[in-house]
């Protein structure tokens, strides 16, 4: 579970609110979609849920454990796919894999059968035994998508992941998605493309300028109209 | 061409924009005190140089030989640019990560290359002046000489840098061109620019020890009589030196030197730049071909704590990216060649009877006490530690997000940086063994006594990295050279030798045994040790894991 409480973070010293008294809630067994215009605060928002920045006021709980309070319990709790991959590039896929599987504390045989399924599944068996920089951004992607995966998460979080991958990969990301929020997990994710997550995701979270705007079921936000999620998004951007 | 050339400086100097810092307007201040203080530091260090070339002028003088001065400083800048330009040519021209985004622009390859060479000059020039401005200035004004006199000077301390930044140019073209040969042309790249470092200390020093014995006489009995002829040797030493030295007093020698400066650099745009960028791209473009043939390397997967990973990953890191590797492990091949060169002269039998006198006459704590500070001051060019934040430049954010407290993560890198410390006090202490049998013991001592200044010095390089990273760069070469923090530590690794040898002075001043002196050293180096682990393991650790750094 994912949980925002009044959440407000700014830069260039206060004059910049990125994020603002951001408040929600993501249940288990979810697949969340977090769409907004460019400069929203999306990005933000997952920086903050990560780890990787600290809010100015209220807090963040995964699992119900408060980043501020224990942050490495905290990380335990996902994996995180960001949206650019700035790795180790020197090492191979397998010795990358190996090493966050050392970081989060997983078995060997737990690593190995984690590797042996996602590796297969997008492709890249034989890849894995070459330097990441040799890779495409599809292949990069996809090896962190693996990465993120490789400890089992109850939270598995992405920014923008579907940039860049194949069709093939795009469609195997979003089976997995749906099996791990099927399995009693929570899946979040941001991204631009609205078809997807009208296809994929239980519920949507809409940020503008760092508020909240909406936040639902489909059916919820469409309120018994028939609008497209393309079209609710529009609408609600304009007018917040 | 020129807005190729524009464009690189204006990114260079972007960071004065301060509309750019993010930070609000306390940040602004806090920035503005910062570089305020690193200021002060840099003029003070400046002015200490300055004082130094003062005496070695006055000192010249006295001997009826002031021009020594001048040609020991402009010798000097030369034999600094050979060796340090190497590194910095080599990953200008051939490790940056914007050779395929040139490739497709419409600027010819020679047009490339002589703007990076440029680069590169600029900064060679900006130290030579640095270095020989002063002292032109001095030397004009003792012999009351004419405005011809500085235009001359100044003319040819600019171009200065010329001849050993284009023979670095060559040298770095032949050494891609060898690598090409290699699958693991990166590797070879590393191993191969140390042995052109070591070649060409070893080089100097064997040029120093051969001079012909009767001008190193006649520069001894000048020294001693009053009446020298070291600028003869200096000018021996590197020829074109005589053009600048009689260019001081002429423009034919001046113009002479500019035109063969200019002239090599122009030479070596004009032989290697036309295949400059096939070849730039070439390296970058390694990748594919370098995996073609990697197999498949089925096996347990070996599981590691948290902490090991990251260590065995620091280490990695700096071995396997070239210009992490020759820029912070310069002084691991540095020291350990200087000492093997010394070595091998010493025991060729030219200063065969010195070493037998000093093995009798010198006292084993004495010698205990030089062998530490020679084995502490090895591991003071190590770059690994003061720039192990900020080599992770992008990747920090990501670091953040794994579940390993900020003292483990800090600690993996201090352990990286004292192994490689380590390694480099070994082999010089193995190479003293060799040399001096009669102090082996005493060797192996200083070998302990010096890691901890090692000890030391890398939580103090940390400890700055910490505080104020530089996590926004587009190049490897980037995030280690040029770095502030590196100076810093530098600076801080030779005020720290100076206490500890003024506690030891002090000691010996007041009849107190050399050998408490040491202890008195080692106590403080231990209390400073522990009280910089403490803030690094709490309030270091808060800062990695969690501060906001303006350019993240």
């Amino acid at each position: 579970m994912i949980c925002f409480e009044n959440v407000s973070k700014s830069y260039n010293g206060g004059r910049v609110k990125a994020v603002d008294r951001l408040s929600m809630e993501i249940g288990q067994g979810k697949v969340f979609a977090f769409i907004g215009p460019n400069g929203a605060g999306k990005s933000t928002a997952i920086k903050l849920m990560t780890g990787i920045l600290s809010p100015d006021e209220g807090r963040v709980c995964l699992d119900g454990i408060d980043m501020a309070k224990d942050p490495i319990a905290a990380k335990h709790t996902f994996g995180f796919v960001p949206d650019t991959f700035d790795m180790y590039e020197r090492l191979t896929g397998v010795e990358y894999l190996n090493f966050l599987g050392d970081l989060y504390g997983v078995s060997a045989p737990d690593r190995k059968r984690h590797m042996e399924k996602y590796l297969a599944l997008f492709s890249l068996e034989d890849a894995a035994y070459q330097q990441i920089r040799s890779y495409s951004h599809g292949m990069k992607q996809k090896l962190a998508i693996t990465g993120a995966l490789i400890h089992d998460p109850s939270i598995w979080v992405l920014d923008e992941p579907m940039v860049g991958l194949d069709p093939q990969s795009v469609f195997f990301l979003k089976e997995e998605m749906r099996r791990h929020a099927d399995a009693g997990k929570t899946v979040f994710f941001s991204t631009h493309v609205l078809d997807v997550a009208e296809r994929l995701c239980d519920e949507v979270g809409i940020i503008k300028r760092g508020h909240l705007i909406a936040k639902g079921t489909l059916e919820e936000l469409r309120g018994g109209a028939d609008a497209s999620l393309e079209e609710l998004f529009l609408e609600l951007v304009e007018e917040a | 061409m020129l807005a190729y050339w524009k464009m690189l400086w204006l990114n260079r100097l972007a960071f004065l924009r301060t509309k750019s810092w993010t930070a609000g307007p306390e940040g602004q201040w806090k920035r503005w005190l910062g570089y305020a203080l690193i200021g002060l530091l840099a003029a003070a260090v400046y002015a200490l140089l300055i004082a130094l070339e003062m005496l070695v002028y006055t000192a010249a003088s006295h001997i009826g030989d002031p021009g020594a001065a001048m040609a020991l400083a402009f010798f000097s800048c030369t034999l600094i640019t050979l060796i340090y330009s190497f590194f910095s040519v080599t990953g200008h021209l051939f490790f940056g990560k914007d050779t395929a985004f040139l490739a497709a622009l419409p600027i010819r390859s020679r047009d490339v290359m002589g703007v990076k060479l440029c680069n590169v000059l600029l900064g060679e020039t900006g130290l030579a002046l640095a270095v020989c401005v002063p002292l032109i200035v001095r030397h004009g004004m003792a012999t009351g000489a004419p405005w011809g006199y500085y235009a001359r000077a100044l003319l040819d301390t600019l171009v200065l840098p010329g001849i050993p930044v284009a023979l670095t140019a060559a040298l770095s073209f032949v050494l891609i061109r060898l690598s090409a040969l290699w699958k693991r042309r990166e590797g070879v790249t590393t191993i191969v620019s140390f042995l052109f470092m070591a070649l060409i200390i070893a080089g100097e020093m064997a040029l120093t020890i051969n001079v012909e014995e009767e001008e190193m006489s006649a520069a001894i009995m000048g020294l001693l009589f009053g009446r020298a002829s070291i600028s003869r040797l200096m000018m021996n030493l590197y020829p074109p030196l005589r053009w600048l030295m009689n260019g001081l007093t002429g423009w034919g020698s001046a113009l002479l030197f500019a035109g063969v400066s200019i002239g090599a650099i122009a030479l070596v745009i004009a032989l290697f730049g036309g295949s400059y960028m096939e070849l730039a791209i070439r390296q970058a473009e390694i990748r594919r071909r370098e995996n073609a043939g990697a197999r498949r390397k089925r096996g347990e997967l070996r599981v590691r704590s948290p902490f090991w990973a990251l260590y065995r990953q620091e280490m990695k890191e700096v071995i396997t990216v070239p210009a992490y590797a020759t820029n912070c492990l310069a002084g691991a091949v540095m020291f350990p060649a200087i000492l093997i060169i010394m070595a091998i002269a010493v025991k060729s039998g030219q200063a065969g009877p010195a070493l037998s006198l000093i093995t009798e006459m010198l006292d084993p704590v004495l010698y205990l006490a030089i062998a530490t500070g020679v084995l502490s001051i090895t591991c003071i060019m190590n770059m690994a530690i003061p720039t192990a934040v900020s080599r992770e430049g992008a990747r920090h954010e990501m670091r953040r997000t794994y579940p390993v407290h900020g003292r483990v993560q800090l600690g993996a890198k201090l352990l990286m940086g004292l192994t490689y410390n380590v390694v480099t006090a070994a082999l010089c202490a193995v190479v003293l063994c060799v040399t001096l049998p009669a102090f082996v013991w005493e060797t192996l001592v200083a070998l302990v006594a010096s890691q901890l200044f090692s000890l030391l010095w890398s939580l103090i390089g940390l400890m700055i990295d910490v505080l104020r990273p530089r996590l926004y760069w587009k190049t490897e070469t980037e995030a280690v050279k040029q770095s502030v923090n590196a100076m810093l530590v530098m600076l801080a690794g030779l005020g720290i030798m100076l206490v500890l040898a003024g506690v030891a002075l002090l000691c010996w001043r007041m009849n107190v045994p050399v050998m408490l002196g040491i202890g008195a050293d080692i106590v403080l180096l231990a209390i400073g040790c522990v009280l910089l682990w403490k803030w690094l393991a709490t309030q270091g650790a808060r800062i990695y894991s969690f501060k906001e750094f303006s350019n993240l």
